[in-house]
């Protein structure tokens, strides 16, 4: 199996006036090609931390990153910037889709920022609406859609350059439990499809359908769960 | 990858369409004002040099007293008294350059009677040679004969305008009681020609008689230069030989010398004046539009940090946010300019309609553009800058 993503002793301090908040205290992960993985725990487990430093949002404030077999975690601005448009495809809790922007022109978006044409954007992201079942909705504006519909529409755009993870935080908060479901399947299909997934939850309705869980706690992997294929 | 900024910009400039067209509206205004008040600046400008051209620019007129070159028309009074003579004629005739000098006697609140309606009006007394100097024409007749002391030749707005009924060649007026037929009626020359539609020419010793004037005096004196010499030369070289007449040293001159250049250059520079006056108020205006972009674009960054916190997490880099914000501002200046030219073209052409002097350039258009869009993107800069430097995470945080 292929590693696409390593951190190797991965720490985050936060100065807080006089005393030294340890977010992250030491954290080592593989994730392989095609694995598909929830990191939980409670709030002030590092939970957020490790979401921006997987997001590339954030620098730890020591220890290594791979992704794709590149170290990343010291890269410049610009670096992290163009990684995160071509390896990371974000997912967030809101959505965050471009209120001025039509469903295709979203999904297009981290293509366009990455350089592609746009005859080679409109296909693709015509064939990315198709693969998450919105294929009928390629003009509409983000605001006529469904909440269930927005996250479709979100996967779509983080799965634009091809990432090496998707990474989404909290994917299903702001769903009813219906269309939360639906977009777990939608999760658990893509990921049969091989695409590589860190879902990054308090939910453990999604344990439930991950190969793997890591437990958080204190800035440290508490503990892993792996579950045996059905 | 600008053409993909620039569609960009423009689907959020639609779809704020108020907002957006308010902060258009600021800069349409500002460009507005710029072209419509140089345009009318200029063409005024323009008009006045026409019209120094209907008169030529081969004259220089002499008259007495020191008014001073930078005293302007009509306003102080004669700073050091004097007066033109019989001797500053012969001299002036003697002039190198000069082709003919005419001595003019000016005959102010004359009575001025045509069939039963009475006028004050001043009349001008000319030597028979004056009439070489009427280049722009005869509406009808011509100029009296030397020896003709009974006859007028009166501008075109006398003749036609002046009295109830008009006047026509073969007429007679009566100045003071004494009777004059009218045998010339000059062309219209309109605004720059120096009054010469409201003149009434007789002869300088006519007038003489009617007012008791001195045989040696004359209230100016105009002199034509030849074609083949300058006319500020043969200005130069007049006052040079007055200064001699009137013993009377450089600065310290008892008499003026007007020049068609002198004219033109005091009217340049009121009308330089005016532009630059004009032009202050045109500019104000549109800062004050660049204000309106710069805290449209200001509002702009707050309302979409969360937007620019997306952006960054998708891969867009600080460059990228800057190029986004400059290119929607330097647009929302070029729509307003686009627009503000296009208006102030519009009523510019409707002006000209109307007989009102205006000019309309392509420099004076393309300015309006570039200062639109250098307004636009100037005040675009800062607020562009603050959203590029955003730090991602914090953006994404934003409620």
């Amino acid at each position: 199996m292929k590693e696409v993503l390593k951190l190797e002793d991965v720490k985050k301090h936060y100065l807080m006036g006089d005393s030294t908040v340890k977010a992250l205290d030491g954290v080592d992960l593989s994730v392989n090609e095609g694995e598909f993985v929830a990191i939980m725990g409670p709030s002030g487990s590092g939970k957020s931390t490790m979401l921006s430093i997987l997001g590339l949002l954030d620098s730890p404030t020591s220890g290594r990153m791979i992704i794709r077999g590149k170290q990343v975690s010291h890269a410049s601005e610009d670096e992290l910037a163009r990684l995160r448009g071509k390896e990371i495809g974000f997912i967030f809790q809101s959505f965050f889709l471009v209120p001025t922007l039509s469903t295709t022109d979203n999904v297009a978006l981290p293509m366009m920022l990455y350089g592609v044409s746009e005859k080679e954007r409109r296909t693709r992201a015509k064939k990315l609406l198709e693969q998450v079942g919105l294929g009928d909705r390629a003009d509409h504006m983000p605001s006529e859609l469904s909440g269930g519909q927005r996250q479709r529409v979100a996967i779509a755009r983080a799965l634009a350059n091809d990432p090496a993870i998707l990474l989404a935080d909290e994917p299903t908060g702001n769903l009813d439990s219906k269309s939360g479901a639906e977009i777990l399947k939608l999760f658990k299909k893509l990921n049969d499809e091989g695409i590589t997934i860190i879902i990054v939850t308090h939910d453990p309705g999604v344990a439930s359908i991950v190969k793997r869980t890591i437990h958080l706690k204190d800035g440290v992997v508490e503990k892993e769960e792996r579950r045996k294929k059905e | 990858m600008y053409k993909d900024l620039f569609e960009y910009g423009l689907k959020n400039i639609r779809h704020k369409r108020l907002r957006s067209w308010l902060t258009v509206l600021g800069i349409v205004i500002g460009v507005a004002a710029i072209v419509l008040l140089i345009g009318i600046a200029q063409g005024l400008g323009d008009s006045v040099q026409d019209s120094f051209k209907v008169l030529g620019t081969n004259y220089a007129f002499i008259i007495p007293g020191n008014v001073g070159t930078s005293a302007g028309f009509g306003g102080s009074a004669p700073a050091l008294a004097g007066q033109v003579t019989q001797r500053d004629l012969d001299a002036i005739n003697r002039v190198q350059g000069v082709d003919f000098a005419s001595g003019i006697l000016f005959g102010n609140s004359m009575e001025v009677q045509y069939k039963k309606e009475k006028a004050t009006l001043s009349v001008s007394g000319v030597q028979p040679n004056y009439g070489k100097s009427i280049t722009t024409g005869y509406d009808s007749g011509g100029f009296f004969g030397s020896s003709d002391k009974s006859s007028a030749v009166i501008g075109y707005n006398i003749a036609n305008e002046f009295f109830d009924d008009k006047i026509k060649v073969g007429n007679t007026i009566s100045i003071n009681g004494h009777d004059f037929k009218v045998v010339g009626i000059t062309s219209k020359v309109g605004e720059g020609g120096f009054g010469r539609d409201d003149d009434i020419v007789i002869n300088i010793d006519a007038l003489r008689e009617i007012t008791g004037a001195g045989r040696n005096e004359y209230s100016g004196i105009l002199a034509i230069s030849q074609e083949t010499v300058s006319p500020e030369i043969v200005g130069d070289r007049i006052k040079r030989e007055l200064r001699n007449t009137h013993r009377v040293k450089e600065g310290e001159e008892d008499f003026t010398v007007f020049t068609a250049a002198l004219v033109e250059e005091q009217f340049g520079q009121i009308l330089g004046l005016l532009t630059t006056f004009v032009g202050g108020v045109a500019i104000i205006s549109l800062i004050v539009g660049g204000i309106g972009v710069a805290n449209s674009m200001f509002t702009s960054v707050l309302e979409r940090t969360r937007e620019i916190g997306i952006l960054k997490a998708i891969g867009a880099n600080n460059d990228t946010i800057l190029k986004m914000f400059l290119i929607e501002s330097a647009l929302i200046g070029l729509v307003g300019g686009l627009i503000g030219v296009v208006f102030s073209v519009l009523i510019l052409l409707l002006l000209k309609l109307v007989g009102v002097p205006a000019k309309i350039s392509l420099e004076l258009i393309t300015t309006g553009l570039l200062f639109a869009l250098i307004i636009g993107t100037i005040s675009g800069a800062v607020p562009a800058r603050n959203a590029s430097r955003l730090p991602a995470i914090q953006a994404l945080r934003y409620e």
